[in-house]
């Protein structure tokens, strides 16, 4: 064995996860080689406190509510869904028909159906402006690969 | 809970059964919330983002291949979500872990990673604990998984979906980082 393979070879070693015969190899390059002896020690000491730092527990309460709030979410969250699809497709089709009955009353004031459009065409903006950036974030998030 | 009852209740799982999911969150919750709060050093935030976790993986269970272990894809939308919980922190203006280890600078203790979340408080722990929170995240998730929550390689390999060489790789790198900020705060040996 090499002083190039030490990195992986010494986690390998560490963690238990070395085949006899690779662990045999190991041991010899490390009889005679001094330093990276005194690297494995070290490293040794670095994985020892960590694999003997405990986290602290949670009370059993927690632990008692704990599948209940999934399940809530679970519930709560196809509910939202629903409504939220619900919710656009009633306001895109109520807004499309007070728009068009309101366009079409010869009765109001053209000022007032201008304003009407103009107010129409400052949402769409707005909107398309929202999911434009949304979109240019999206590009830039560093984690958009990661599968959910 | 054993891998053949595992399977029956997530068979159920993928035929829209909710109450099938009770027995794995229960089998799964302890380690999840660990999981989480190793990555990232906030109790609240990783008990939320532990049980959004185990709601992800309900909505996309038709999508999991039952013939393979739960666990490590189970634990790979954890992981995702606490990165992306990191990179909100980040967007949000907040100094994010990255930065203050780039920097050079240790994170707030009195906001994360506290000492009250240690089992045992001793200066020692209370060192490394601190050193795990100025590492970069995938230095510290990489020791999380292995030192912490004891998985072998192969299954860490499934989690981050990378091959082993490259878990012994990061795991190695992350060690040698953990080491050096510990012997530069009092010194390893007094650890």
């Amino acid at each position: 064995m090499r002083c190039e393979e030490f990195p992986d070879a010494s986690m390998a070693y560490l963690d238990g996860e070395m085949e006899a015969e690779a662990r045999r190899r190991f041991e010899e390059h490390l009889a005679a080689c001094p330093a990276c002896r005194a690297e494995l020690d070290a490293l040794r000491r670095v994985k020892e406190v960590t694999a003997g730092m405990r986290l602290a527990d949670r009370e059993d309460r927690d632990w008692e509510l704990y599948w209940g709030r999934v399940y809530n979410r679970m519930e709560r969250g196809a509910g939202w869904i629903l409504l939220s699809l619900g919710a656009i497709v009633v306001l895109v089709f109520g807004a499309y028909h007070a728009f068009l009955s309101i366009w079409s009353d010869a009765s109001l004031p053209a000022v007032i159906r201008i304003g009407i459009g103009c107010a129409l065409l400052g949402i769409v903006i707005l909107f398309v402006s929202v999911a434009r950036q949304r979109l240019y974030a999206w590009v830039r998030d560093p984690y958009r690969r990661v599968q959910r | 809970m054993n891998s053949q009852e595992e399977r029956q209740w997530i068979a159920r799982c993928r035929e829209g059964d909710r109450e099938a999911f009770g027995p794995i969150v229960n089998a799964y919750m302890k380690r999840a919330y660990f999981t989480a709060l190793g990555m990232l050093g906030d109790g609240e935030e990783a008990y939320d983002i532990s049980q959004e976790a185990f709601v992800r993986a309900f909505r996309a269970i038709r999508g999991f291949d039952p013939s393979s272990d739960f666990a490590p894809w189970f634990f790979r939308i954890l992981r995702n979500l606490c990165l992306t919980a990191l990179a909100r922190r980040r967007s949000r203006g907040v100094d994010s872990l990255d930065e203050m280890a780039e920097e050079g600078r240790e994170p707030d203790a009195g906001e994360r990673f506290r000492p009250d979340l240690l089992a045992e408080r001793s200066e020692a722990a209370e060192r490394v604990w601190r050193g795990l929170a100025a590492l970069d995240p995938k230095s510290r998730e990489v020791i999380v998984l292995k030192d912490l929550e004891g998985y072998r390689y192969r299954e860490i390999a499934e989690i981050l979906g990378v091959p082993i060489g490259t878990v012994m790789s990061r795991l190695f790198h992350a060690r040698q980082k953990l080491k050096a900020k510990l012997e530069s705060g009092e010194g390893l040996r007094a650890v």
